[in-house]
């Protein structure tokens, strides 16, 4: 169960304005052994690029400009061909409210900042592991 | 985390051009002080550089970009006006930022952030920061530490009429708060208690505790992601779709799917017609970063091939008519050769909006310190120049806008008196000239007096009085820019970078560039600085002295005249030449000075080449070329070389600069006279 399982070539799309931290997660997303990244710049650049072609996991920062986060999540639920796609949040903090909010709105998992290779393992563990139980 | 220098550098750079925006943001900000917009993008860049910094380990550079990050969450909720104090705490909170990744890219681990600035910053976050101080000067005269300030916050916490806090001066005149207790409950009684007895953390401990209570769980989290979604997960409707595997759970399996879902069996990218993830480095951007010095080299390597190409030139020209395929592949060469060197050229120029984009926080900072009120108007920004340039011209362009506001503008009062706004007006603008770029920064002060500059520069033993005083108006104003012409103001904190009006002169003339000063008085000075485009390649006249043959940057040039000696002057014996109407000019005479022998008007062919403040004598103008510069190795006691290029025929040619050379002569003609 969980991130044993799963396909390490499913297509990750990482979401961040700064791009250091964008070569700073795929680091840490190569290191667990995904090689299959793309990246966005914001919630819209994002959407265009899920909206192009089929992506199976999202990981965004909550605080970008031109679309948040979580407005990026909200955009990903409504659509119907994207409502699938599981999305673990990057947050500088983990303040209930914010995620409590983030959990209502669709989002699978969130990670405080700054992380480790280790915690993000655990962190997508939980959420295939939540994806996998759903679909038995 | 292991610090991987190659991701340092790429946090420092991006860390730089965020830092930079963020500056810019808080001038502006000062102006809007409401802008929601402003205020979320300076709060994004502190909380982006922390963000960063954690994940470096550089945790004095997070702990410093808390600060400010926390300040900025206050103020664009509007729980704190922005004030000017506030943005100057923003400014140098930014600096120490920019010090800090200074010392990333050396590949330390930054030092804490000053003490001092970093408390004030704290407590520029604190609601009632001027209230909390005085409150403790009153209760504490003795250890007055900011933390003991912060219980003041709860001021108007417990709610109101269980104590009253006032503002009163004390005895000794200064303002202190006075904490009235009135009938109180505990929790107000056990608040003054706290407060005389400095228990500073209680405000902090409960801020904390609160904070700790707000922080969610990963059990508490999926907890709720159970209550939400029951056995499912968010985004998958109940009941799930049967079966899935990771990547098909993620793909549109219940909406019509672009392409059919591969066979769980194969992976993915057998069927992802996807980029190539590792060529994409810059994600979504469609710039690149490459190493200037890269650029310096292909830069080079085309120089090298403009005289390749003028080389084979002019052999084939030998040739002419010989071979027709021969001149037109010499042809076709040529152009493209033009255009690579075009593209080239165009890869090294840079917008001056990066040179800019410093003045607005000198202007600021200026005027504040001064007391002046200036309004910065910045126009051209998009003109793109040589790297080169703009890299070299930091330095001496911020010196220009210190001096315009330490000398050129007026404080308000003076302004006022001279009927004049109080507030003044420094525009700084670039224009596209041709092949040339202008820059001026020009204010409406109280312009230069020149008899005042002579009479300075005689003070400082430049020139005596009678060299002086046949010196023209433009050349009185120009000798503010000698070596040793600095006013005890100048050497002030303002003007204190190393970089005097000297400097602003040599690096103007090593950019192959010409420095004008225009001054009106009572209306104020423009000091204009006019740059070849690139630097690349130096488009020459080549003119012949006799036997030699010299280049002559084509930019340095107004016009050829044929040299009549009825409109040749002497006076106290300098040759000045008539040039139209009303133009008098120095006549240097470069075969006295090059060959030790004066042209003979009349006995041999002479023509004159006019150019800013000379004209200058030759025998023969030969006609223009395309060249490359070659530094020279050797410096000569007189130094009026730009360098040397080669020409088409393979020749060695030197480079005059005529802007030395009129130095020079002028220099000259009053030693002798």
């Amino acid at each position: 169960m969980g991130i044993e399982k799963v396909d390490k070539n499913i297509r990750i799309l990482v979401v961040d304005d700064f791009s250091t931290m964008r070569r700073i997660v795929r680091n840490l997303l190569r290191e667990l052994g995904f090689n299959n990244i793309e990246e966005a710049e914001n919630g819209q650049e994002a959407l265009h690029k899920l909206r192009a072609k089929p992506f199976d996991f999202v990981v965004s920062d909550w605080n970008m400009p031109v679309m948040q986060g979580i407005d990026l999540l909200r955009e990903i639920r409504s659509d119907p061909r994207l409502k699938a796609i599981p999305v673990l949040m990057v947050t500088a903090e983990a303040k209930r409210d914010n995620i409590l909010e983030a959990a209502k709105a669709g989002v699978n998992g969130y990670i405080v900042k700054p992380f480790t290779a280790e915690t993000l393992k655990e962190k997508l563990d939980a959420i295939f592991k939540r994806l996998q139980t759903a679909q038995n | 985390m292991n610090m991987d220098q190659e991701l340092v550098q790429e946090y420092v750079n991006e860390a730089r051009e965020l830092l930079e925006q963020a500056q810019q943001d808080a001038l502006a900000l000062e102006g809007n002080p409401n802008d929601d917009a402003l205020l979320a993008s300076l709060f994004r860049a502190f909380h982006t550089l922390k963000g960063g910094a954690g994940f470096l380990g550089a945790q004095s550079l997070v702990d410093w970009t808390h600060h400010l990050e926390d300040l900025l969450d206050k103020l664009r909720a509007h729980a704190l006006p922005v004030t000017s104090t506030r943005i100057d705490l923003i400014l140098r909170g930014s600096d120490v930022i920019a010090t800090m990744l200074d010392a990333l890219e050396a590949g330390h681990m930054p030092e804490p952030g000053p003490e001092a600035l970093g408390r004030e910053i704290r407590q520029a976050a604190e609601p009632e920061a001027d209230a909390s101080q005085a409150l403790v000067a009153a209760a504490e005269p003795e250890d007055r530490t900011p933390e003991k300030a912060r219980p003041a916050k709860r001021q108007d916490a417990p709610g109101a009429g269980r104590y009253r806090a006032t503002q009163q001066p004390k005895a000794d005149g200064s303002a202190g708060v006075y904490v009235e207790q009135t009938p109180a409950t505990g929790a107000v009684a056990d608040y003054i208690d706290d407060m005389l007895a400095g228990e500073s953390e209680t405000a902090d401990e409960t801020a904390a505790g609160a904070d700790g209570e707000d922080e969610i769980t990963d059990e508490e989290f999926e907890r709720y992601l159970d209550e939400l979604y029951g056995g499912a997960a968010p985004g998958i409707t109940s009941p799930p779709p049967e079966a899935i595997e990771p990547r098909t759970a993620a793909g549109p399996e219940s909406a019509p799917a672009p392409e059919p879902a591969p066979d769980a069996a194969r992976p993915a990218p057998a069927t992802a017609p996807m980029p190539d993830a590792g060529s994409r480095r810059s994600g979504g951007e469609a710039t690149l970063r490459v190493e200037a010095a890269r650029l310096d080299e292909v830069m080079n390597q085309v120089g090298e091939l403009v005289l390749l190409r003028n080389r084979y030139n002019a052999a084939v020209g030998v040739l002419q008519g010989e071979d027709a395929q021969l001149s037109r592949i010499a042809r076709e060469l040529d152009l493209t050769v033009n255009d690579l060197q075009t593209s080239v050229m165009r890869l090294r120029m840079q917008p001056c909006r990066r040179l800019f984009q410093a003045m607005p926080r000198v202007v600021r900072d200026a005027a504040r310190q001064l007391g002046k009120q200036v309004r910065l108007v910045l126009s051209g920004e998009d003109v793109e120049i040589d790297k080169t340039v703009i890299d070299a011209l930091s330095g001496p362009l911020t010196h220009l806008v210190r001096n315009s506001l330490d000398h050129g503008i007026e404080t308000p009062d003076e302004r006022k008196t001279a009927g004049k706004p109080e507030q003044a007006t420094l525009k700084l603008s670039a224009v596209h000239l041709g092949d040339r770029v202008r820059l001026e920064v020009s204010d409406d002060g109280r312009g230069i007096n020149a008899q005042k500059v002579a009479q300075k520069a005689v003070e400082k033993g430049l020139l005596t009085t009678a060299d002086a005083a046949r010196l023209t108006e433009q050349e009185t104003l120009e000798l503010i820019f000698r070596p040793g012409f600095s006013t005890k103001e100048q050497a002030s904190e303002l003007s204190g970078r190393g970089v005097g009006m000297d400097v602003v002169r040599e690096t103007v003339r090593s950019l192959r560039g010409r420095l004008e000063v225009h001054t009106d008085a009572g209306k104020g000075t423009t000091i204009a600085m006019e740059f070849p485009l690139t630097l690349a390649v130096l488009p020459v006249l080549y003119a012949k002295l006799r036997r030699d043959t010299y280049a002559l940057p084509v930019s340095a040039i107004e016009t050829l005249l044929d040299i009549d000696p009825a409109r040749m002057n002497t006076l106290h014996s300098r040759v000045l030449y008539r040039v139209g109407e009303r133009d008098v000019i120095p006549l240097i005479d470069l075969g006295e000075i090059l060959q030790g022998r004066p042209m003979c008007l009349g006995a041999e062919p002479v023509e004159g080449i006019l150019t800013q403040g000379g004209v200058l004598l030759f025998s023969e103008v030969l006609g223009n070329e395309d060249c490359v510069v070659k530094p020279l190795d050797f410096i000569g006691d007189h130094h009026w070389y730009q360098g040397a290029s080669l020409s088409g025929q393979g020749k060695v040619i030197l480079i005059l600069d005529p802007q030395a050379m009129v130095r020079h002569a002028n220099e000259r003609d009053m030693a002798q006279s």
